[in-house]
């Protein structure tokens, strides 16, 4: 009987020890107590409500590290926290933690819900995180939002691959930060270049997007 | 009928190089053969499938005792080790592993190994801090090449976007001369950016 004692005493120190573990990596330590209070009661309530909190707590660190003010770092961290429901709302049925924040990324770059439901639609199986994170950089890099979205989910529906997706979003970047590039034009510019590696457009997806065609402002497809 | 020949007989000079060939054993090393001979005596030293892994202690308690003791310590093994791992990966999944989300994105999202490398000679230290590791300076030291100049790190990584900076002697964000950079819309400072995928 002693041994059982041990046994179960055991198995309750490594529950304690795993709960602590979970419990450390949602901690925030803010400039101050009162920052660090109010964050980590945003954290609480959106790890509650199944929301990816490590995600806010990661931008609050952020905020921190760099020295941003605690009043400042609390309306962030309740900024991302309205904006992980937001994206999660908005690309459901995708539940990945991992879509779900870079969806939220997407939205503080000011994407609409509406683009990212449309992208979520035309991958209802496959994880969307990589489209999503180029759509983030493409608006990062002042591409207008409306374009970014076309272009985008036309690469979505044509099946482009992860690596297709990165270069498109760092080549992007590059001709505006490095060659002086207007946003649009290296976007369009470099969109167009990938088309031939693409499937054709498929009518009926295309169809069902009545106002968002993807060559509604965009080159001209061969 | 056409006559063929056995190929046994060694008439076609093809087949007699081949077998002269196959005649000569290649070279084994001694120490391999050390090797595979130990293992072959461990493994005749396990009993077999049907006995019992521990010795018997007189009652059926002992056994009962042990094999709930096993089945303790893988749990304590694999709480402690999940527990460990959550905390420090680097990943960016949530951790509140209550929710149906955050289990189905732990099951479906596979972390990728990313490289990073950073010039700074005359540092001390150098730490890769970024949103994977909820910018911590202590989660990712930076390793120093032997000729003193660069410092690398490889992290594993959720696909997805990732901001990111070099922590340089526990004082300076250093952002990542070759990584596109981009100011963050709520806080305004700037993070080198990197898009993960798996190719």
């Amino acid at each position: 009987m002693r041994i059982g004692a041990h046994y179960v005493s055991l198995v309750a120190c490594a529950f304690a020890m795993h709960t602590a573990a979970a419990q450390d990596s949602l901690r925030f330590s803010g400039p101050d107590a009162e920052t660090s209070r109010q964050v980590s009661q945003i954290i609480e309530s959106a790890a509650a409500a199944g929301l990816p909190a490590s995600h806010i707590v990661a931008k609050a660190q952020f905020a921190a590290l760099v020295r941003t003010p605690g009043p400042k770092i609390v309306e962030t961290a309740r900024a991302v926290a309205a904006r992980l429901e937001i994206a999660r709302r908005s690309i459901a049925p995708h539940e990945l933690a991992n879509d779900i924040v870079n969806a939220e990324e997407a939205l503080s770059y000011n994407v609409t819900p509406d683009i990212l439901r449309r992208i979520s639609l035309a991958s209802p199986k496959a994880p969307i995180a990589v489209p999503l994170s180029v759509l983030t950089q493409l608006a990062a890099a002042r591409v207008p939002i409306k374009r970014a979205g076309e272009i985008v989910l036309d690469l979505v529906r044509r099946g482009a691959t992860p690596t297709q997706f990165q270069a498109l979003g760092n080549d992007v970047d590059s001709d505006v930060r490095l060659l002086g590039a207007g946003p649009l034009d290296a976007a369009n510019v470099r969109y167009k270049n990938l088309n031939p590696f693409l499937a054709p457009v498929n009518p009926s997806s295309a169809a069902l997007d009545a106002g968002f065609s993807p060559s509604s402002t965009g080159p001209k497809k061969p | 009928m056409r006559e063929s020949k056995d190929f046994r007989d060694g008439a076609d000079p093809v087949v007699r190089r081949t077998i002269d060939e196959l005649r000569h054993l290649p070279h084994v090393s001694e120490d391999a053969v050390a090797r595979v001979v130990a293992a072959a005596a461990a493994a005749r030293m396990l009993p077999p499938a049907d006995e019992p892994i521990f010795p018997e202690r007189g009652r059926s308690w002992g056994r009962i005792g042990a094999a709930a003791g096993l089945v303790a310590a893988a749990a304590i093994a694999g709480f402690v080790i999940r527990g460990t791992m959550t905390s420090a990966a680097p990943t960016r999944v949530a951790t509140t592993s209550i929710t149906p989300a955050s289990l189905s994105a732990e099951r479906a999202a596979e972390p990728i190994v990313e490289q990073f490398v950073f010039k700074a000679a005359h540092a001390r230290q150098v730490a890769l801090v970024g949103d994977f590791n909820r910018w911590d300076r202590s989660a990712v030291p930076m390793t120093r090449s032997p000729d003193g100049e660069l410092w690398s790190a490889s992290v594993p990584m959720m696909p997805g976007r990732h901001v990111y900076a070099f922590m340089v002697d526990d004082s300076l964000l250093v952002l990542d001369p070759r990584a596109p950079k981009s100011r963050d819309p709520d806080i305004g400072a700037e993070g080198s950016v990197r898009i993960v995928g798996r190719p």
